[in-house]
């Protein structure tokens, strides 16, 4: 037996039956709120005309001027396509989830990616770091803060810490001292990064010793029992870089050692530390 | 699935991007300018209108956007794209050479082709 096709008397019995010709339901509550819209216009505009017409009876002639509302619904069926909305709404919460996902994993880690472009405020490294934990152990010299600050192309240089041991032996010479040091470079340019210090920084004392940098070591074969200058891992960060360095095997004579950077062609790097602490 | 075509075919659509070529505007408010500027020669089911919409906005002819009435109530306006005015363009070219070709016909001459 057929449906009973009873005409619409309300607004919402027009649109139950229009959603009803509708198999894609997430459109329903817009379509049922444009085609309210439109019929309330209507209704009220006939109210206005018509001043001694009723409500319902104004109503009723707003339904009936949208036409059949299954054959509107049928139209409307397809137009609203079920495959196609129902992708875009599945689309949709997938990127959104993802998007969650990204946000959870990423917060925990955004202290780390903003140390990483800023740097820490102070680092140890390895070798300072031992130093500073067995501190008691060695017979400091000197442990100081260099006041100065140095410039070149864009680089700034500042020893952060220095510390000055005495040994009675060592693995260099039966006397010596050693001299470990945290330098710090920074710099405006993201990709310019720090230089090869722990490569390429060679050392001199006063009393004309010079201590090979690890790169001038492998490269000319020269012998590491009278000294040499090189260091730990660096800590490298966009806008500045800490090396973690120590020269060692200095002359137990020695007063100043001179820190040397020449790999590019000039003297670019002179820094001289004195041995007995101060500037 | 496309519309049907026989719903879409014809004027309407022709009638539908006039109407917003001028100003965004909501669906009662363009059956209510349609029978006023037609004298009421064009009086269609007024529910035949959101078919005509909604394919227009598939097509990308037209975009929809919510507006608040003085009245509180939320209208559904739609905007002409750039894509919907060269498609009224093309549809007006074509309803000009139709009725040309009537018009001819009932004059009993051969059409003047634009």
């Amino acid at each position: 037996m057929d449906a009973p096709k009873a005409p619409p008397r309300t607004i919402d019995q027009f649109c139950g039956k229009v959603c009803s010709c509708v198999r894609f339901s997430p459109d329903h509550a817009a379509i049922s709120a444009e085609l309210t819209g439109h019929m309330e216009e209507h209704r009220d505009a006939l109210l206005e005309a018509n001043p001694g017409m009723t409500l319902w009876d104004a109503e009723s002639e707003a339904v009936r001027g949208m036409g059949d509302p299954e054959e509107l619904g049928r139209w409307l069926n397809q137009i609203h396509n079920p495959r196609l909305g129902w992708f875009q709404i599945w689309f949709r919460r997938v990127v959104w989830t993802l998007a969650v996902l990204v946000l959870l994993f990423a917060l925990p880690r955004a202290g780390e990616l903003v140390t990483n472009l800023t740097a820490p405020a102070s680092y140890d490294g390895i070798g300072m770091g031992h130093l500073l934990e067995h501190y008691d152990e060695y017979d400091v010299v000197a442990d100081f803060t260099p006041g100065a600050v140095w410039q070149y192309e864009g680089y700034t240089f500042s020893i952060q810490r220095a510390v000055v041991t005495h040994s009675e032996t060592s693995a260099y010479r039966d006397e010596a001292l050693h001299l470990s040091y945290l330098l710090k470079v920074t710099h405006s340019d993201p990709w310019q990064r720090g230089p090869e210090f722990r490569e390429w920084l060679w050392a001199e004392d006063d009393l004309g010793n010079r201590y090979p940098s690890r790169g001038e070591q492998a490269l000319y074969q020269l012998p590491t029992s009278a000294g040499d200058s090189s260091g730990n891992p660096s800590a490298v960060y966009p806008f500045a870089s800490y090396y973690d360095l120590w020269v060692g095997g200095i002359h137990p004579e020695a007063t100043s050692v001179t820190l040397h950077f020449d790999r590019f062609g000039e003297n670019a790097i002179s820094l001289t530390l004195p041995l007995k602490g101060g500037d | 699935m496309k519309a049907d075509k026989s719903l879409l075919s014809g004027s309407a659509t022709l009638l539908v991007l006039s109407l917003l070529s001028g100003e965004d505007k909501y669906g009662y408010q363009m059956i209510a300018e349609l029978e006023a500027k037609s004298d009421h020669t064009f009086s269609m089911k007024e529910g035949t209108l959101y078919p005509i919409l909604h394919t227009l906005e598939k097509e990308g002819a037209v975009q929809s956007y919510e507006k608040a009435a003085p009245t509180g109530r939320t209208r559904k306006y739609y905007h002409i794209t750039k894509k919907g005015l060269r498609l009224l363009d093309t549809k007006k070219e074509e309803w000009t050479t139709f009725s040309q070709a009537v018009n001819a016909v009932l004059a009993g001459t051969t059409p003047v082709m634009a």
